[in-house]
């Protein structure tokens, strides 16, 4: 093999290594711990047993996801659910007084 | 059009395959070899390397001789001679 | 000579400036924020399998062609190879919970789509990843395939109603009760999934009664999924090819070198010769399958990481929910795996041109149309362009080739219909032959049989037409 494939080839395998590495130290780093709202709720929330040609084996589609999800309703806002206070249609206020 | 084959001597033939993908150059070195006679030799010309290894070993196996073999200017350039 | 040497030194400047670049845009990423590093281990490992594919000289579209029609197998092998590493990995990682693998729901479908993919991929000369590769080492060729077909092909592919005639009632019925939100299901593929594909079964050998209560622990992946499944069948199509395609000549040539009556023992030697032949397919095949099982154990490693199932939460906790779908996902398969991400990349363009793609099910409920730069699967798509564009490079192999006549004709069409048929049995070469196969799941061999059997086609149609052509041109002489 020629000097400068070598050397491309380390790099990689180099930044390969770091990932291999990175990905298995289950500490959650300082920046990915602090300020994010927790996915509570919404449609945000991924089911359990996700992807696309996946087998629906828990969650998928059809089944109510376990959390959230879309087909529940969310519990605060999010699609699909009648907004719990004000809006178009709601008892109190607005339209015909 | 883009594919060419021509004689250019006595027992000597031309083949340009470039801008050719897989399953193409293979193709067409195949029935140009199936065209010519034993001892005549064809220059095939072509820029897809996965074609190549694949020649390469298909003279290998039914005995044809590959004399020369050379990459110019991203172009592979191969000397086959029937077997 | 010095022409020669500037561009031998032109292509070592690129080769590094294109790998300086990538890193750069790593980096970025990561300072943007860290989450973003799992979309970067997809860049990495898609460029190292670019670099491999082009180093091995893979090429899927004609695997069966080389050999049916050539007597080479050195596709076949190099593949059967890589299945064989990737599958004692994917064991590996099954056993040890650290799989992202899921098997996929099959039936006849599965046969139907490899078929019409395997047309697609003789016709536009290289597979979904094999494109990919070659517009790395600069062809036009492929670059229409991917992009016109792979890409908008695929996405018009699974939005429109054109295909509603194709769609019994039944499937309509069975979608509908699915309760999936009516703005949701309009595509006539909508109806195909919801109605279809989703009640079929599905089936991981590992994880059916027989074997699961007969085995315990990790062997059920090692002897289920691998054993059976990948290793067994792999090592039986390998006789069967050196039987039929590589025995004869080679004991032929054997008995005549070493003159003497041949035994079980020269068996074995032709069987390995025939292995070895092509070291570089062989070689890169073996790593292949073993950078393939890594990936999925960094891929997994991350999602553990970051407490996440698919790499659209972290979007979503960054601030880019807009990118997923209304199940807050996107596409990550968490191996490696080709044109969804491509669909994605249309759908993008299309919308750009005021076209709703989020309105069927494959966008809008499962994948959801991300910026093409916060994208995990097609930035390994993007590795996979510039991993081979960096390895062509540094072999000097690196051309600009423009389609021209007849091949701007098999690009588009073979694209489009790798495109169709990729989505049908949801993948394509790899994501529904090389993964399911290795996965313990037999219906990657029904895909796989399919893809022979259409790329067979391919090739009829190829041979009828290029004895035309040689014709034609034999006139002259």
């Amino acid at each position: 093999m020629k000097a400068p494939l070598v050397v491309i080839v380390v790099i990689v395998l180099g930044i390969l290594g770091f990932l291999l590495v990175y990905s298995q130290q289950h500490d959650m780093p300082a920046q990915a711990t602090q300020g994010h709202g927790a996915p509570s709720g919404g449609y945000g929330q991924a089911p359990a047993a996700g992807g696309y040609g996946s087998a629906p084996s828990a969650g998928g589609y059809g089944h109510a996801p376990a959390s959230g999800g879309y087909g529940a309703p969310p519990s605060a806002g999010g699609y699909g659910a009648p907004p719990t206070a004000g809006g178009y249609g709601a008892p109190s206020g607005g339209y015909g007084k | 059009m883009a594919m060419k084959f021509e004689k250019t001597g006595e027992g000597i033939y031309m083949l340009d395959v470039c801008g050719y993908v897989c399953p193409h150059p293979q193709i067409y070195t195949k029935k140009s070899l199936e065209k010519m006679a034993e001892g005549d030799v064809v220059e095939v010309i072509l820029d897809n390397p996965s074609s190549v290894e694949t020649i390469t070993q298909m003279c290998d196996q039914v005995g044809h001789d590959v004399l020369d073999k050379k990459t110019e200017g991203g172009k592979i350039y191969m000397k086959i001679k029937k077997g | 000579m010095e022409v020669v040497d500037n561009t031998e030194k032109r292509n070592k400047i690129w080769a590094f400036l294109t790998t300086g670049i990538l890193i750069l845009i790593s980096l970025l990423y990561y300072k943007t924020n860290v989450y973003y590093i799992y979309l970067v281990a997809y860049i990495w490992f898609g460029f190292a399998y670019g670099m491999m594919l082009q180093y091995g000289r893979f090429c899927f579209a004609s695997a069966s062609r080389d050999l049916f029609a050539a007597g080479v197998p050195r596709m076949a092998v190099g593949i059967l190879v890589a299945l064989v590493f990737f599958s004692l990995i994917q064991a590996t990682l099954a056993s040890t919970n650290m799989s992202t693998f899921h098997p996929a729901p099959f039936g006849i479908h599965t046969l139907i789509s490899g078929m019409i993919f395997g047309v697609g991929m003789v016709l536009a000369g290289g597979c979904a990843s094999g494109s990919l590769y070659k517009i790395g080492e600069g062809n036009g060729t492929s670059f229409l395939a991917a992009f016109f077909g792979l890409c908008i092909g695929q996405a018009i592919f699974v939005d429109v109603k054109w295909f509603n005639f194709l769609v019994p009632q039944k499937w309509i019925d069975s979608a509908i009760a699915k309760g999936l939100p009516a703005d949701k299901l309009t595509s006539s593929f909508d109806t195909y999934l919801a109605g279809y594909v989703w009640n079929q079964p599905t089936l991981q050998l590992s994880q059916t009664k027989t074997i699961s209560e007969a085995l315990p622990g990790a062997a059920k992946y090692f002897i289920g999924d691998s054993l059976l499944n990948a290793l067994i069948p792999a090592a039986v199509l390998l006789i069967v090819i050196y039987a039929f395609y590589i025995r004869k000549g080679f004991m032929k040539k054997r008995a005549k070198a070493k003159g003497r009556a041949m035994g079980f023992s020269d068996e074995f030697t032709g069987i390995w010769n025939m292995i070895t032949a092509s070291k570089r397919t062989t070689i890169m095949g073996v790593i292949i399958g073993i950078v393939a099982g890594l990936h999925i154990f960094v891929m997994k490693g991350m999602q553990i990481k970051f407490g996440v199932t698919n790499f659209g939460q972290l979007l979503t906790r960054m601030g880019h929910a807009s990118d997923t779908s209304i199940k807050g996902t996107v596409f990550d398969p968490g191996y490696w795996y080709i044109t969804s991400q491509e669909g994605q990349f249309g759908a993008w363009i299309l919308e750009k041109f005021g076209w709703n793609m989020r309105d069927n099910i494959f966008f809008g409920i499962n994948n959801g149309i991300p910026e093409p730069w916060r994208n995990p699967a097609l930035w390994m798509s993007f590795g996979i362009i510039f991993g081979a564009m960096v390895m062509a490079r540094l072999n000097n192999e690196f051309k600009l080739k423009l389609p021209k006549g007849e091949l701007i004709v098999w690009g588009l069409l073979g694209g489009l219909l790798m495109g169709i048929g990729s989505r049908p049995a949801l993948g394509c070469n790899i994501g529904a032959f090389f993964i399911r196969v290795a996965g313990g799941d037999p219906s990657g061999w029904l895909y796989g049989i399919g893809m022979v059997a259409g790329a067979f086609l391919g090739v009829k149609f190829f041979n009828w037409w290029s004895e035309r052509k040689m014709a034609k041109e034999m006139e002259a002489f």
